[in-house]
């Protein structure tokens, strides 16, 4: 070996009484078994410190998930997370599609809020419909013409006056 | 470099190995197939005992395995492995309270310094213990410069990038710590 040749002859050069002890010099050796047993030791200990490699493909996230997949703990993991995911989506979708009860809209409004919409709409409603709604001593002339009481009474008191003789024989 | 005699897996399908979840303890046995010589040879030099030597070669290991992520692939990957094992023996000897000399006695190293002088003939078995009582008076870094030059046969470019230091600084260190040595030898 070239290297060895050119170590011994520095060393010759620096002390040729250690040159030559190297010649004759033995390092000592190995016991016997020594290496397979010291092996054996070596994966033992790696082994039972659970030694995880601080590689730096650790942090890449594809080879994580699969060192997490062959250690056995992402498979139960992501299948108690489907599991709450389904039950979670269940959930939207019966809050989604389920009907609230249906609640009439007018009874939502007070008693003066549904007469004031029925004067209002007097003309879009069936007259008979409203003559069967109403108690039977009120005044059904406002509710007919739009107008409230007092006003619907001058109105008729209005007209009255100015039907002449001959109107009110026709009339009558 | 790595001394491989059969062919051996490339650093490239090691490290593919190595970063597959699937398959990276057949990356870390390839890795230690590959490398676990001699980076035990190393980590021996460095601190002698077989038992220590065995504990930093496992920790390098685990740690090679635990931080291969972050090799980049800027360096090769035995000169990444040496940069782990060079720190762990560091740190190791720097925890060790006891500089001494532990495996030879003072007789022993006078005698294969004595061998030296009259120019007898080495006792291989005994050289490798007077080496390590040498390295002994080495600071540690300066012990791992001549560690890597001398049993690991490292280029000075590569022990660059292991240790980072520059070319001029190790060939300064090195050159230094064989003369410590050679004192030593002689004293």
């Amino acid at each position: 070996m070239d290297n060895a040749k050119e170590i011994y002859e520095e060393l010759e050069r620096l002390s040729p009484v250690i040159a030559r002890l190297k010649v004759v010099h033995e390092p000592p050796a190995a016991p016997k078994t020594y290496f397979a047993d010291m092996q054996a030791e070596v994966l033992r200990k790696c082994q039972s410190q659970q030694t995880v490699p601080r590689f730096k493909f650790l942090f890449n996230c594809a080879e994580r998930l699969h060192l997490w997949w062959y250690s056995g703990i992402v498979r139960p993991v992501l299948a108690l997370a489907a599991l709450a995911l389904l039950v979670m989506a269940g959930l939207w979708w019966r809050q989604y599609w389920e009907v609230a009860p249906s609640m009439p809209l007018a009874a939502q409004l007070s008693e003066e809020e549904v007469l004031y919409y029925i004067e209002v709409n007097a003309d879009n409603f069936d007259t008979q419909l409203l003559l069967s709604l109403l108690p039977a001593n009120e005044s059904m002339l406002h509710l007919t013409l739009g107008l409230d009481e007092p006003r619907t009474q001058d109105l008729m008191d209005a007209i009255l006056k100015s039907l002449d003789t001959e109107n009110l024989k026709e009339l009558y | 470099m790595p001394r491989t005699s059969t062919a051996q897996p490339t650093d490239e399908h090691i490290l593919s190995l190595m970063r597959d979840v699937r398959s990276m303890e057949r990356g870390l046995k390839l890795l230690m197939d590959k490398y676990q010589e001699p980076l035990y040879r190393h980590l021996r030099a460095m601190v002698h005992s077989h038992d220590d030597a065995n504990d930093l070669l496992q920790n390098c290991f685990i740690k090679a395995y635990q931080c291969i992520g972050q090799f980049e692939g800027k360096s090769k990957l035995y000169t990444w492995l040496y940069r782990i094992a060079a720190n762990e023996a560091i740190t190791f000897l720097r925890g060790q309270k006891r500089r001494a000399a532990d495996s030879m006695d003072d007789n022993a190293n006078a005698s294969i310094c004595q061998a030296l002088k009259a120019d007898e003939p080495l006792d291989a078995a005994n050289i490798e213990a007077l080496l390590q009582s040498a390295m002994q008076t080495l600071p540690d870094k300066q012990k791992q410069v001549f560690v890597l030059r001398y049993y690991d046969e490292m280029p000075y470019e590569e022990m660059s990038k292991v240790l980072g230091t520059s070319v001029g600084a190790l060939k300064a260190s090195y050159h230094h710590a064989v003369k410590k040595i050679e004192n030593f030898l002689e004293r």
